[in-house]
């Protein structure tokens, strides 16, 4: 890839089309963008741009494609993956500007919107409408739904609605090459390979999203909150199986070990037993009838299953204060360190008693201490390692656990990364759950949009000699057998 | 139940040393969709023996299948456990096997509050034009690591690789099913389906017909049937059908083989539009049949292409020549040329010599 060595004809250049104003060169200005959610991970880029017309957006991509400088989209900056992490040669080009929702369309349940647009905000939008823009992921109030789509973003409440794949139909989007491409439809499916899929979690990497279009649903008449203590973890885990094996699909149905609990009490006061291994919280929603059904069901089965306690929101307030614990855990944790780093790995529910035994025996190995918080619908699990960026090496220290733990996660049957994307942050994790022949298809279809690799390089799929080279260091065999005779393995 | 699949990567292996184009065949269920490419020299691999549940777990409502099986054979499995499949494509006289399913990406009517195939599929091993066996994807509910590999093979129909295994998400079975048929106009049905679909409602089905309204209700008893009560009043002289009606009628939609569709002679074009399930009325008194609310509607007869296209990209959608007509040719309008390029470069990243289902999509592709 070529060094910049002219970022002042660039930036010039862009001043012609663009606000002088937001061409941004000096390095004070741009070290608001030198990193995402994920703060470990800093980089300064050569230049940052914000252009405001989508027609701007495409001869920003157009000069970096001839000059093959790489180029980072941006959306709100929210990335807990370092996805959104400038490249040191190249330009961030930030969709901050793009905030508009283009229109509601009621009827047809959909809505339009800029890239820049915030998750919350759809819904905020929609809701005189009696609609809703399901996926929730916890940094709903900053996040954009630009970020959402690049991320495949998820949330409590995707374990019945969906991620953010499930919810998106049709998305504008510029080329490297600057073109501009609609994919998806008004409609729910398009002739072909279905390309949509591959655009959604694609980590900013195939093309610049300019537009999208969202489903939205209807807001459910009612929805009331179990709030469950149980003495084990394991004794959490298996009601989590019971409910789903009586044929309820909850709204959300979220876990927390007893370290999360307790500093999620003390931050919300939201009445959470602090005597409890184990937290679940159980969300019902659906029409009125259907509630009070399944609320007695499950509540019933909690009892029965040996929960040391079962509280039942009894008004919108007390459903809010209930979540307010979960949904601040990650600061409340936050509040009893110095720093903390959050983890993302997936695993099939059956194996929580086995992964969370595992992590406390690390944490004690790492001498980390480590609090748990769970969406055990759906198997994602968000280990919180406490840790303080002062003392020299124990930022890597917890790296390397952070690292084992998402190896745990592939080797129990799950996957690295369940909602934050790969990012920089667990490139070298792709070469536990990939072989090189794999990697190899990812890097195919990566040329397939992308052929220089100046779209946001570096991110999400990793070089074949890094990912030799960190199988080589691990010390057990990699989980990279081909299957059958298709290859050889590295 | 058997394992094929290192003779599924050898006869590809064979076929690309001797640049011998492939066409994948499963149940053979779905030969009347796509571009005709049978006449063309290709030599046909079929995944019809490589069958078998690999693995289920009903807690973990996942279910790990080879190709070929079929649909009837996992159904038969789930009930056991009184678990279904989280979507509901066409079954095909019990012969349509999960590698097509997801390949045609065809959905029943509950498509639009259930989702499609391509929605629940988890992971997927495929072997591709290198004749590599690769895996992508996962057991797990939600995973973005690397590129979505396995929901870009739903409507691809089998261009980018042999699917040989996938991985898929199931649910429970829904408590109780209704179903209201009332008289409607085509305009009134349009409106009502949508209105209909913004409500906190058990929705499950709504298709208009022959001047019939079709609303389905699924899920928990006490919702069914509060919301039957509220929906009569709204209604044009609405009745409830029979349980044995409902059941033939939904399954002969989702089946394709409702009059619509049968009474058609083998060379009339069928033409299915995917599009916004708001999109009004059009070419009044044909004979239509609007399912998903609204937003897959079918029209028999011969009309110019690019007329219907032109309407279909009006409402943000598409049409296709779904059945019938002269199948040689293009099937759908040329896509301009960046997306024809993608879709190329895409094909090429898969199937460099392209060897797999050639021709089945696109003529150039």
């Amino acid at each position: 890839m070529k060094q910049l060595n002219n970022i002042e004809i660039l930036a010039e250049t862009f001043r012609q089309f663009i606000d002088p104003e937001y061409v941004i060169v000096d390095q004070e200005t741009q070290k608001v963008y030198e990193c995402d959610g994920l703060a470990a991970y800093t980089e300064m880029p050569k230049l940052v741009v914000l252009p405001e017309s989508i027609e701007q957006v495409q001869r920003v991509l157009k000069l970096c494609h001839q000059q093959k400088v790489p180029v980072v989209a941006r959306g709100a900056g929210t990335s807990l993956s370092a996805g959104a992490t400038p490249h040191k040669d190249g330009v961030v080009l930030s969709l901050a500007k793009f905030k508009n929702i283009l229109e509601i369309n009621t009827l047809a349940r959909t809505a339009r919107l800029q890239p820049g647009v915030r998750n919350l905000a759809i819904s905020e939008a929609a809701n005189e409408d009696g609609l809703y823009y399901a996926p929730d992921p916890s940094s709903q109030i900053a996040c954009s739904i630009g970020g959402n789509v690049a991320e495949n973003a998820g949330g409590v409440h995707c374990l019945k609605y969906g991620l953010t794949v499930h919810n998106v139909l049709k998305i504008q989007m510029v080329t490297v090459e600057g073109e501009l491409v609609t994919i998806g439809s008004d409609g729910l499916d398009s002739f072909g390979a279905d390309m949509l899929a591959l655009i959604n979690g694609s980590e900013g990497m195939l093309g610049v999203i300019t537009e999208i279009t969202v489903k939205l649903l209807p807001l459910p008449e009612k929805a009331q909150v179990i709030l469950a203590g149980f003495d084990s973890v394991k004794t959490a885990g298996d009601s989590v199986g019971a409910i789903i094996s009586e044929g309820i699909i909850p709204g959300g149905l979220e876990m927390m070990d007893s370290y999360a609990i307790k500093a999620a009490e003390a931050f919300a006061n939201a009445g959470y037993p602090l005597d409890a291994q184990a937290l679940l919280l159980c969300e019902v929603d659906g029409t009125l009838e259907e509630v009070q059904e399944h609320i007695d069901q499950v509540a019933g089965l909690f009892k029965k299953l040996g929960a040391t306690s079962v509280r039942i929101s009894q008004s919108e307030a007390e459903r809010a204060l209930f979540w307010k614990g979960r949904k601040s855990a990650f600061p409340a944790v936050g509040r009893l360190s110095p720093d903390y780093y959050c983890m993302d790995g997936t695993i099939p529910r059956g194996q929580l008693s086995h992964v969370l035994t595992e992590i406390n025996r690390m944490s004690e190995v790492y001498d980390l201490r480590v609090a748990n918080v769970f969406h055990a619908g759906d198997g994602n699990l968000h280990p919180l390692i406490l840790f303080d960026s002062s003392v020299p090496g124990e930022f890597e220290k917890t790296e390397e656990f952070g690292g084992k733990i998402l190896e745990l996660c592939v080797e129990v049957g799950g996957c690295i990364t369940g909602e934050h994307g790969v990012g920089l942050e667990k490139i070298r994790q792709m070469a536990v759950q990939f072989n090189d022949l794999e990697i190899a298809q990812f890097h195919g279809i990566k040329a397939a949009f992308d052929a220089n690799g100046t779209l946001n390089p570096g991110k999400g799929i990793p070089v074949l000699k890094r990912c030799q080279e960190y199988r080589a260091l691990r010390k057990k065999p990699a989980n990279d057998e081909v299957l059958n005779q298709g290859g050889s393995a590295a | 139940m058997s394992d094929l699949s290192s003779k599924l990567v050898d006869q590809v292996k064979a076929c690309i040393d001797n640049n011998q184009k492939i066409i994948i065949e499963g149940g053979g269920t779905k030969k009347a969709l796509g571009r005709d490419t049978y006449n063309t020299g290709a030599q046909v691999i079929t995944t019809k023996e490589h069958t078998g549940i690999i693995n289920y777990e009903p807690v973990e409502l996942v279910m790990t299948v080879r190709a070929g099986t079929t649909l009837k054979e996992i159904d038969a499995a789930l009930a056991e456990n009184n678990q279904v499949l989280a979507c509901d494509p066409p079954r095909f006289d019990g012969n349509a096997t999960f590698g097509g399913s997801l390949a045609a990406h065809l959905s029943g009517p509950s498509r639009p509050w259930l989702g499609s195939i391509r929605d629940h599929v988890l992971g997927v091993n495929l072997i591709n034009g290198n004749g590599e066996h690769l895996r992508f994807g996962g057991k797990v509910m939600k995973n973005v690591a690397g590129y979505d590999v396995s929901r870009l093979q739903a409507g691809a129909m089998g261009t980018l690789g042999l699917m040989t295994e996938m991985s898929f998400k199931v649910l429970p079975k829904l408590a109780v099913t209704s179903t209201l048929r009332a008289e409607a106009t085509q305009a009134e049905a349009i409106r009502i389906m949508n209105e209909f679909s913004g409500q906190p409602k058990p929705l499950m089905g709504a298709c208009w017909l022959n001047n019939h309204l079709y609303l389905r209700l699924s899920g928990a008893k006490s919702a069914v049937e509060g919301t039957l009560t509220q929906w009569h009043k709204k209604l044009t002289n609405p009745k409830e059908l029979s349980p044995a009606d409902a059941l033939s009628f939904w399954s002969n939609l989702r089946e394709q083989r409702d009059s619509f569709f049968s009474e058609r002679d083998a060379d009339e074009s069928l033409w299915r539009f995917s599009l916004s399930s708001a999109a009004p009325v059009h070419l009044e008194g044909e004979r239509w049949l609007l399912d998903w609310a609204g937003s897959q509607r079918f029209l028999k007869g011969e009309f110019p292409q690019t007329e219907l296209s032109a309407w279909a990209r009006e409402y943000g959608g598409e049409v296709v020549l779904y059945q019938g007509g002269d199948r040689t040719q293009e099937i759908i309008t040329e896509p301009n040329s960046v997306m024809k390029t993608l879709q190329k470069n895409i094909k090429h990243s898969f199937d460099p010599q392209n060897i797999f289902n050639a021709g089945r999509l696109y003529s150039w592709m």
